[in-house]
């Protein structure tokens, strides 16, 4: 009798230790007390009239009863721990008692009443601990990294290891094959399910690094980006100093000399250049606003007319640097084929607007009988992907070219 | 085509002119342009295909005139043109279908033009067979087609069903270049019709549903992109 008390106790011990990594209880500790008191009450009960074997079965069933009453998680993830645990149990207990039956008798072993049971359990019990003590490491490091969505998989090779073994000898393999083979074959499975969950934990590790790296590299470059543009910003911010003052030195000659025509036309011509140029930098996407800023010296010296027309200002969807990829080729791409055109065909428009749950954008540019440049298309396609948008290119007129992305967009 | 210039500075109505002048000279197309520098002589019961306004007109605004003049002439084109880009998204409101900015670069305008005029084309396009009914039938009134039991069904906008003996391949063709795109095999559905859509079914303007399979999402999609490329 003592010993299944033990053994129950050592049991419950473990698998509240087990649990408790995973999953939180939302009810009082002296409930939990209540519960296992009346548990250990009907397990001896069990015992004592129906044998060890169905005692043993309601121990697990008094365990998952308990996950069930006392913790809020999903029916799934109570599965899932439950039934690691009586993955582990079993294994534990398996390895146990192939092991010792090569030196102790087998129905010692298997008696309840003696203490080679006892000292089975609480060898049985020291090997669950060691296992559960793995797996919880295991699962607390699969938190940590990012697992790929087969992550599951691992656990194939141990489930049908210990199915395999259940399925020749009913855990006890020394019945079928002699006490070495027993002992190779269990110290080997038992080896082979370790090595494989390390080398999966390591590449786990690569994987990992790997994202982090990425990750790193993504923010270095956004810092780089960052650094140009304040250089940029810089220069922007003398250059317009600088042109403020040679405009104002014009106006003050033209107006000392008395050419009052010359200096209508000269301040007319300025205002102009000025609306235009603050119409496309002023498209209300900040990141378009730098990115044309930037471009600013070549739009202007290589006669490009821009039009911008952003209804839809929203690019939240994309990460930051996405946007900035999809801009920048997208500027480029229209840039670019443009400046293929004679001057005064020089055009882009672009334009972004929400229309049935999608983000449009179009682009509309001059291009030279065909559109060139197909490598930085293929960028931008990418990025469209990526986001699961979709892109079409209208190649109908010989002198224009329009490129339309849209991406899925939910209110 | 008739077409009206709103536009206080004679300079820039001229300038406009002119681009239109280019723009129908090479593109084919009969026009009348009627050029007023003030709204008080904006004759609004008359029926204008496309009209060209300036915001800022005296001291009158254009987006006010531009709702009067939709009231009266609900599928005209207006066309904001302004020296302020400010102007460019108040459009919007009036329905607008472009805007320029002053000074209007040709190259700009042609390519906006274009799409402008591929509105108007698709706006008045209609086709007549005896067979069907005895009256003119404009796309823009076709909501979708549907084949049922070897009919075909044109359900519009305004009317019953019609009923023909011809098969979808026909309409396909009669529909090639205007807008329609074939969202399921038995069905055809006029993207100027089409007020929203998810993955499996499409929404048109008149709550009906027309279903969208997975075979031909894809090509209705890029059918549909090219129809943005048009209107917007």
């Amino acid at each position: 009798m003592i010993n299944i008390l033990i053994t129950y106790v050592i049991q419950i011990v473990l698998f509240h230790y087990y649990i408790s990594h995973f999953l939180h209880s939302f009810r009082k500790t002296g409930y939990i007390y209540f519960f296992y008191i009346v548990g250990l009450f009907i397990v001896v009960s069990m015992n004592l009239f129906m044998g060890i074997q169905i005692s043993s079965i309601f121990m697990y069933v008094l365990n998952i009863v308990y996950v069930i009453i006392f913790f809020k998680e999903s029916i799934l993830n109570k599965i899932l721990y439950v039934g690691s645990f009586l993955v582990i149990a079993s294994v534990s207990e398996m390895l146990t008692v192939d092991t010792l039956m090569i030196f102790l008798d087998n129905k010692l072993l298997i008696d309840p009443l003696s203490n080679y049971y006892l000292m089975g359990m609480i060898v049985s019990s020291i090997i669950e601990f060691f296992f559960l003590y793995i797996f919880i490491k295991f699962m607390k490091f699969k938190d940590i990294v990012q697992v790929p969505k087969y992550f599951w998989m691992i656990f194939l090779l141990p489930f049908f290891t210990i199915i395999l073994i259940k399925s020749i000898s009913g855990f006890a393999l020394i019945s079928k094959v002699n006490q070495i083979e027993s002992l190779a074959i269990s110290i080997g499975l038992l080896i082979a399910n370790i090595g494989i969950l390390y080398i999966f934990s390591i590449t786990l590790e690569n994987f990992d690094a790997k994202n982090k790296m990425e990750i790193a590299l993504q923010k270095e470059k956004l810092a780089t980006l960052n650094y140009e543009l304040l250089i940029k910003q810089n220069d922007s911010h003398y250059r317009v100093l600088h042109d403020t003052r040679n405009q104002l030195s014009t106006i003050m000659t033209l107006a000392h000399d008395g050419e009052y025509k010359k200096l209508k036309l000269y301040t007319y011509n300025l205002y102009r250049n000025i609306t235009k140029t603050l119409t496309y930098t002023l498209t209300g996407v900040p990141l378009l606003n730098l990115l044309l800023d930037n471009m600013l010296n070549d739009i202007n010296y290589k006669d490009i007319n821009i039009k911008t027309q952003f209804e839809n200002k929203d690019f939240d969807f994309m990460d930051i640097y996405d946007q900035m990829i999809l801009f920048k080729n997208i500027l480029l791409l229209a840039m670019n084929n443009s400046l293929m055109c004679k001057e005064e065909e020089r055009f882009i428009i672009i334009k972004s607007f929400k229309l049935n749950n999608q983000i449009h954008i179009i682009v509309h540019m001059s291009i030279n009988l065909k559109l060139e440049y197909m490598d930085i298309v293929l960028m931008i396609e990418k990025i469209t992907d990526k986001y699961l948008g979709s892109y079409t290119l209208d190649l109908n007129n010989i002198n224009t070219c329009k490129l339309i992305l849209s991406f899925p967009y939910n209110n | 085509m008739n077409v009206l210039i709103v536009d206080d500075n004679t300079i820039d109505a001229n300038r406009l002119y002119k681009l239109l002048y280019d723009f129908f000279y090479s593109n084919h197309i009969e026009y009348k342009v009627q050029i007023v520098n003030n709204v008080n002589d904006i004759k609004l019961d008359n029926e204008y295909d496309l009209i060209f306004l300036d915001i800022e007109i005296n001291n009158s605004n254009g987006i006010c005139v531009a709702k009067e003049l939709r009231k009266f002439n609900k599928n005209t084109r207006i066309i904001i043109v302004s020296n302020y880009e400010k102007y460019s998204l108040e459009g919007y409101k009036v329905q607008a279908n472009r805007y320029f900015l002053k000074p209007v670069n040709p190259a700009e305008f042609n390519a906006e033009m274009s799409d402008v005029l591929k509105q108007y084309i698709l706006q008045n396009k209609y086709f007549m067979d005896n067979k069907l009914c005895n009256h003119k039938i404009y796309y823009r009134d076709i909501l979708y087609i549907e084949i049922l039991q070897r009919h075909s069904y044109i359900y519009l906008s305004n009317d019953d069903p019609i009923i023909s003996l011809y098969p979808l391949k026909y309409w396909i063709e009669v529909f090639k270049d205007a807008y329609f795109a074939q969202s399921h095999k038995s069905f055809i559905v006029n993207l100027q019709n089409v007020s929203s859509f998810n993955s499996n079914e499409i929404n048109l303007i008149n709550n009906k549903k027309v279903p969208l399979s997975r075979k031909y999402k894809e090509s209705f999609l890029k059918q549909y992109q090219l129809f943005l490329d048009v209107l917007v």
